[in-house]
């Protein structure tokens, strides 16, 4: 089945980044923007609309959005702030212009073993038999996981391709 | 008036509004196209039809040919619909013997890139017109005597200076108002820009002329209970709610109100500052007569004793007042929103955080500290004194926020317009009267001074001192000594910010009343999707209302300064003058009317009217329906839903519509052979605006749409829709209001079961019942209305052609409703 | 109560602690728990990146999930937040919910009907089971500990679909700590998010967001922070360690789970509650739990 390549610019314009008034709600609001004074997500919305979605798609500090969702709450434009960085991601990976390593180790496990058991710093390994030894005596069961639905999830909409 | 078997002669005029439409349609070829249309004995061309020679063209025609029957082909009938209604009645025959087409907002402006298709959709669209003429009947006018006298509901500034125009032009005046006393919530802010005086020495000297004025009769503390009857004889009733002291007999010596030993938190000041439960709000309020709060007084009755004329009556009771009316303004104002639900900024939680309207009551000279503002934080009330005590420094840095719930798509997507001023007024009595080492800081996207005087006012005030940051703030936090953080980030900088400051102000936005739904109800007019009072027309009819004889002013139908609402008051009392003035009122019955022959008096059309005007009684035919004319609003809720076709809203009866759809179709499967048809009906309030807005914006869509207008979406009547089925048309849609939005109450509901209704039946008969759809489009929504014509169409490509056009197989039109 | 439980990647790994206290309250309290079987990723870390294939992921679960026809509970803020948004999006998208079913029939032969209701370990507890309920059932009062409470973000926002408290400012886990008899400290930074999502991507401010909170509570002295999100407690947990060993501060600030404090009041050992696995020891609770 093919997966269709959405049109960035639609997507973005659906998730009403042109209604932005520069508010600045959402820098004030933001954690990353609290301390890494390079991250403003109301300067990246402007940019959005004076430079466009290619010079955009560029920026390394796009990727400093830690999708608190704070800032989404609280916009009075109800613009979709951290889905419209979600949207960025998905295109800048799918045109080659970045490969974040945080979501590559993420996919690596995910795409091997069906899971990711590193939640801390995006590292994964399977259940190492240590760990199901351990489970074993403090009376858990063993999870089962099909490992092969994930890898043929993920070969179904080519992130394979993509961040391999 | 028509005689039985009378030739049938229309005349048929095209306008070229100068390139406007002879610029894309080829009118000669649509004039010689109407000459061989039935009945048609003239057919003319003018290059200004609404000019002077272009009426007298239509006047001699008339004569010269003996005409009988008119149709214009030019703008949409908004315009100059009555401009040729009245030639006609001009011409010695009935105005409704015209039929207007419209070749410009539905055909020149949106499908000028198609020259040929745009004249075949004016060919289209006069066949439609003149067959529909056919069918006209005369519809007459009748004269009703009015009231003179006009029911003021609100005493702010707008229902003053209504009350106070019509008064003084002779007409009765009752102003009336729900709280005890006049002024509204002007009389709360204690200055008002951009002059900076104070509203009570305004409002003083407006009441003394309330005072003197004979006509007008003040009544406080009542509010509207019912309304009935109509245009110029409104009959109305009120409650007084009891004040328990005689208005008469009460000198205003106050000597009740120093004696109560009672303190509650008082409204007026939003709770900063205590009252007695018996009180008045301000001194100088009209009329100064105290009330008693039933619920806070212990009945110690302190006050019956002390009061020197006997005007403390505990036993008094709510009071009905009947009034006859002509007319009605509504002036109720609006309501400051408490912004609680804003998390972020705190309010409710956090004492420090306060709105503008509560700092204004503690800049007011009149309140405990005489003027000077202090952080709620710091205040206590003592019981032994019964006062107010406030211990700590005087606030010295203010963070003042601008836009809260204003242009917030989470909470009132409208601008608030006066918070712009009131904040810099507040700014400015801070750092005049009170501190003028005062920090304030306006945390702000834009500012809005538009106004007479008003960017000077802001430019003195940044004079002073004033801190602007551009930027809305994200976040409070409380400190332990009840200061507060403010974040914000200057967007002009790209920095955030970190402010520390003893009070927070929050220029909070204007909502309507929480009451304004239930009073719209009750005087059956409408709210616009900001939940004010909507007007007719923003433009040209911004005090009138969807019901004659109701007006709006003020702050009711949406934020305005004080300036703003005086005019309003002004325009609405003029309003009613020009509607009363002449102590008698002429109505076109473009109404409902009722075949007794087909009644068989079900009450379905009684269920359908929202005004009570079409009710079933027993007569010695039977039970059969009757329309009270005048109070009826011609919606035609009514006739849709008559099962026998008995009851008829006039110019939209069956027989009309079928011809013009007969004309339409017809001319279609001739011209647009290889298209499908879509045939739209257009309520005139909403989708039909719509589409003259499409036409005003130049949206092109395809031209194989054909529009007719009906007064609402509720006159739809399922037969017009199986009409057009049968016809030929492959997909039909009928356009709406929102929910909500209906000038006749709940029409839009209503099609929209009928709607539903005529879907099923057509999956029955096998058409499919995608063929059918109800769109809700609002007027100012032209790209909508273009965007559904598109996809419409779209619709009829993919549905293929309707069965019954590809056969042109008769069906028997037998379906029951 | 019966409920089928989806145990993610995280927990079932690194976090015994959560799981073993979450089983035992429970047990406790008269919930059963079901393992759910085959499963796979939440898509909860593709949801950023790949729409497509987080919602395939999601939705794969829940055609998994909804064989046992049960609500599904779990104990991750990303899981939950990740599965009720697929749940949102498939029940509002007809045409969506086709193709995804299209693909999950011809791939995996499963299918997705009627899709499961989702809830976290603390929907379970404050609404269904219910803090009335709960406070029945202390049989330890924690009087005398503070404790620091932190939510997390994905339980709460978006609020369009996570709508279970006060998006901005929580309160509902406060509540359920002081039935305990706990208090629930206020702090300025109590609604400042964990950082766990910059870890790889800006270090930098995952490590300072990290040490804004721990600092205040340093200064304000606290017996614990509460959690009740696996990447919550393990930025915590581990975000301490680390910044220990590299810059040579300690704030032992002891990480628990709200499960852990439940099951203390509930009667429960630590021993069962998995409080060996806790790596900052929470020494006051420990002392007095013997």
């Amino acid at each position: 089945m093919e997966v269709n390549v959405l049109d960035i610019k639609e997507e973005v314009k659906k998730l009403n980044a042109l209604l932005c008034y520069q508010c600045g709600t959402c820098t004030g609001t933001c954690p990353v923007a609290r301390i890494d004074t390079r991250f403003n997500p109301r300067r990246i919305l402007n940019e959005l609309k004076i430079k466009g979605i290619e010079e955009v798609l560029k920026m390394e500090e796009i990727w400093y959005c830690i999708e608190c969702f704070l800032c989404m709450e609280k916009c009075p434009q109800n613009v979709k702030i951290t889905e419209i960085f979600f949207k960025l991601y998905e295109e800048a990976i799918r045109r080659g212009i970045k490969k974040p390593q945080k979501y590559v180790g993420l996919f690596k496990a995910i795409y091997s073993t069906g899971i990711s058991t590193g939640a801390y710093g995006g590292r994964g390994e399977p259940l190492s038999g240590m760990i199901l030894k351990k489970r074993e005596t403090m009376g858990l069961p063993k999870p089962k996981i099909s490992q092969d639905a994930a890898k043929k999830i993920i070969e179904s909409t080519g992130l394979n391709k993509l961040l391999g | 008036m028509k005689k039985e078997n009378e030739e049938l002669r229309i005349g048929f005029f095209q306008c070229h509004c100068g390139k406007n439409i002879g610029g894309v349609v080829n009118v000669k070829e649509v004039v010689e196209y109407a000459k061989k249309l039935p009945n048609v004995v003239v057919a003319e061309e003018n290059m200004f039809l609404c000019s002077d020679p272009g009426r007298n063209q239509i006047k001699e025609a008339i004569k010269k040919y003996k005409l009988n029957r008119v149709v214009t082909s030019h703008c949409t009938p908004t315009l100059h619909q009555e401009t040729f209604r009245t030639v006609l009645k001009e011409s010695g025959l009935n105005p409704f013997f015209h039929e207007n087409v419209n070749t410009r907002e539905h055909v020149s402006w949106v499908h000028y890139d198609d020259p040929k298709k745009a004249t075949d959709k004016a060919k289209v669209l006069v066949a439609g017109g003149i067959y529909r003429v056919l069918k006209h009947k005369p519809i007459e006018t009748i004269r009703v005597k009015v009231k003179k006298s006009v029911l003021v509901l609100g005493g702010g500034p707008a229902g003053i200076q209504a009350a106070l125009d019509l008064g003084k032009a002779g007409y009765k005046v009752y102003l009336v108002d729900k709280m005890p006393h006049l002024g509204g919530n002007m009389a709360r802010l204690g200055k008002v820009f951009p002059t900076d005086d104070c509203p009570i020495c305004i409002l003083g000297k407006k009441f003394h002329e309330i005072r003197t004025t004979k006509e007008i009769e003040v009544i406080t503390y009542a509010e509207l209970k019912e309304i009935s009857g109509f245009v110029g004889n409104y009959k109305v009733k009120l409650i007084k709610k009891p004040r328990y002291v005689d208005e008469n007999k009460c000198i205003g010596c106050l000597s009740c109100v120093n004696v109560c030993p009672v303190r509650v938190p008082k409204e007026w000041d939003e709770g900063l500052t205590y009252r007695p439960a018996i009180y008045i709000n301000y001194p100088a309020q009209f009329p100064r007569v105290p009330v008693r709060d039933e619920k806070s007084c212990i009945n110690c009755g302190a006050c019956k004793r002390v009061c020197p004329t006997g005007a403390i009556n505990f036993e008094q009771k709510p009071e009905e007042i009947e009034l006859e009316v002509g007319a009605i303004i509504v002036a109720t104002g609006y309501e400051e929103w408490k912004p609680k639900e804003l998390e972020e900024y705190g309010y409710g939680r956090y004492k420090n955080v306060i709105t503008q309207l509560e700092l204004a009551r503690m800049l007011d000279p009149e309140g405990p500290t005489h003027g000077k503002p202090w952080r709620p934080s710091d205040a206590r009330f003592d019981k032994r004194t019964r006062k107010l005590i406030i211990d700590g420094k005087p606030p010295k840095r203010y963070v003042f926020i601008q836009c809260v719930g204003s242009r917030d798509e989470r909470y009132f997507s409208y601008c608030s317009k006066i918070c712009c001023m009131y904040s810099l007024k507040h700014a400015k009595m801070i750092l005049t009267d009170v501190d003028p080492n005062a920090e304030i800081y306006m945390c702000f996207m834009d500012v809005r001074a538009a106004g007479k005087y008003y960017e000077e006012y802001y430019r003195d005030i940044q004079k002073l001192g004033l801190r602007i940051i551009r930027g809305k703030v994200s976040e409070i936090r409380e400190n332990p000594d009840k200061s507060l953080t403010v974040i914000v980030e200057d967007t002009l900088l790209g920095k955030k910010i970190q402010l520390n400051a003893d009070l927070v102000v929050l220029a909070s936005a204007l909502r309507p009343r929480k009451d304004a739904r239930e009073l719209a109800d009750k005087l059956r007019i409408t709210l616009s999707g900001d939940g004010f009072f909507k007007e007719l027309h923003p433009k040209v009819g911004p005090v009138d209302t969807v019901t004659a004889g109701i007006f709006i002013a003020g702050a009711a139908s949406g934020p305005k300064d004080i300036p703003d609402s005086v005019a309003s008051g002004s325009a609405a009392a003029a309003r009613a003058m020009a509607l009363l003035g002449k102590g008698e009122i002429e109505i076109t019955l473009n109404k409902a009317e009722v075949n007794e022959e087909l009644c068989i008096g079900c009450g379905i059309c009684q269920k359908m009217c929202p005004y009570g005007a079409i009710k079933v009684y027993e007569t010695y035919k039977g039970r059969k329906a009757k329309v009270s004319e005048i109070e009826c609003q011609g919606c035609g809720a009514c006739a849709g839903a008559c099962p026998t076709g008995a009851v008829m809203r006039r110019n939209y009866e069956l027989d009309q519509i079928f011809a013009q759809i007969e004309g339409i179709i017809k001319a279609a499967k001739e011209l647009f052979k290889d298209e499908p048809i879509v045939i739209c009906f257009a309520c005139k309030q909403c989708a039909y605006a719509a589409s003259e807005a499409a036409g005003t914006s130049r949206l092109k869509y395809p031209p194989n749409v054909f529009v007719i207008r009906i007064p609402c979406s509720g006159t739809i009547d399922p037969a017009y829709i199986l009409k057009a089925f049968k016809e030929g048309a492959d997909v039909v849609y009928v356009g709406g209001c929102e929910p909500g939005s209906c000038a006749y109450v709940d029409g839009n509901l209503k099609a929209e079961k009928r709607v539903k209704f005529v879907k099923n039946i057509l999956d029955k008969i096998g058409l499919g019942s995608e063929r059918l759809e109800i769109f809700w489009i609002p007027a100012p929504e032209a790209k909508k209305f273009a965007e559904v014509a598109k996809m419409m169409v779209e619709r009829a490509r993919k549905l293929g052609p309707n069965p019954l056009r590809v056969k042109e197989m008769k069906i028997p039109m037998k379906i029951t409703r | 109560m019966k409920y089928a439980l989806f145990l993610g990647c995280v927990i079932p790994a690194k976090l015994l602690n959560y799981e073993i206290s979450t089983r035992n309250v429970f047990k406790e309290l008269g919930v059963e728990l079901e393992y759910m079987n085959d499963f796979i990723c939440c898509g909860f870390p593709f949801e950023s990146i790949s729409e497509e294939t987080w919602l395939r992921m999601a939705a794969y679960n829940l055609a998994i999930a909804s064989r046992y026809n049960l609500d599904i509970v779990s104990m991750c803020n990303g899981c939950v937040n990740s599965l009720i948004h697929a749940k949102k999006v498939l029940e509002e998208d007809s045409k969506k919910k086709e193709e995804i079913n299209n693909f999950l029939k011809e791939n995996f032969n499963i299918e997705l009907s009627n899709i499961p209701n989702v809830k976290h370990v603390i929907h379970v507890l404050y609404n269904d089971i219910g803090k009335e309920k709960i406070r029945e059932k202390v049989k330890n009062e924690l009087k005398d500990f503070r404790f620091a409470v932190h939510v997390g973000c994905h339980i709460v926002r978006p609020s369009t679909y996570m709508n279970f408290d006060n998006p901005i400012e929580p309160e509902k886990l406060d509540e359920l700590v002081e039935i305990l008899g706990a208090e629930s400290v206020r702090y300025t930074t109590k609604y400042l998010c964990c950082g766990n999502y910059a870890r790889g991507i800006n270090d930098k401010v995952s490590i300072e967001l990290l040490k804004r909170k721990m600092e205040e509570l340093k200064n304000i002295g606290v017996d614990g922070l509460i959690t009740i999100c696996p990447a919550c407690y393990l930025q915590y947990e581990m975000g301490q360690l680390e910044i220990r060993m590299k810059e040579k501060i300690s704030y032992d600030i002891p990480v628990i789970h709200y499960t852990q404090i439940l099951g203390l009041a509930l009667g429960i050992s630590p021993k069962e509650l998995g409080f060996d696995l806790n790596k900052i020891k929470p020494k006051k609770i420990l002392e007095k739990f013997k």
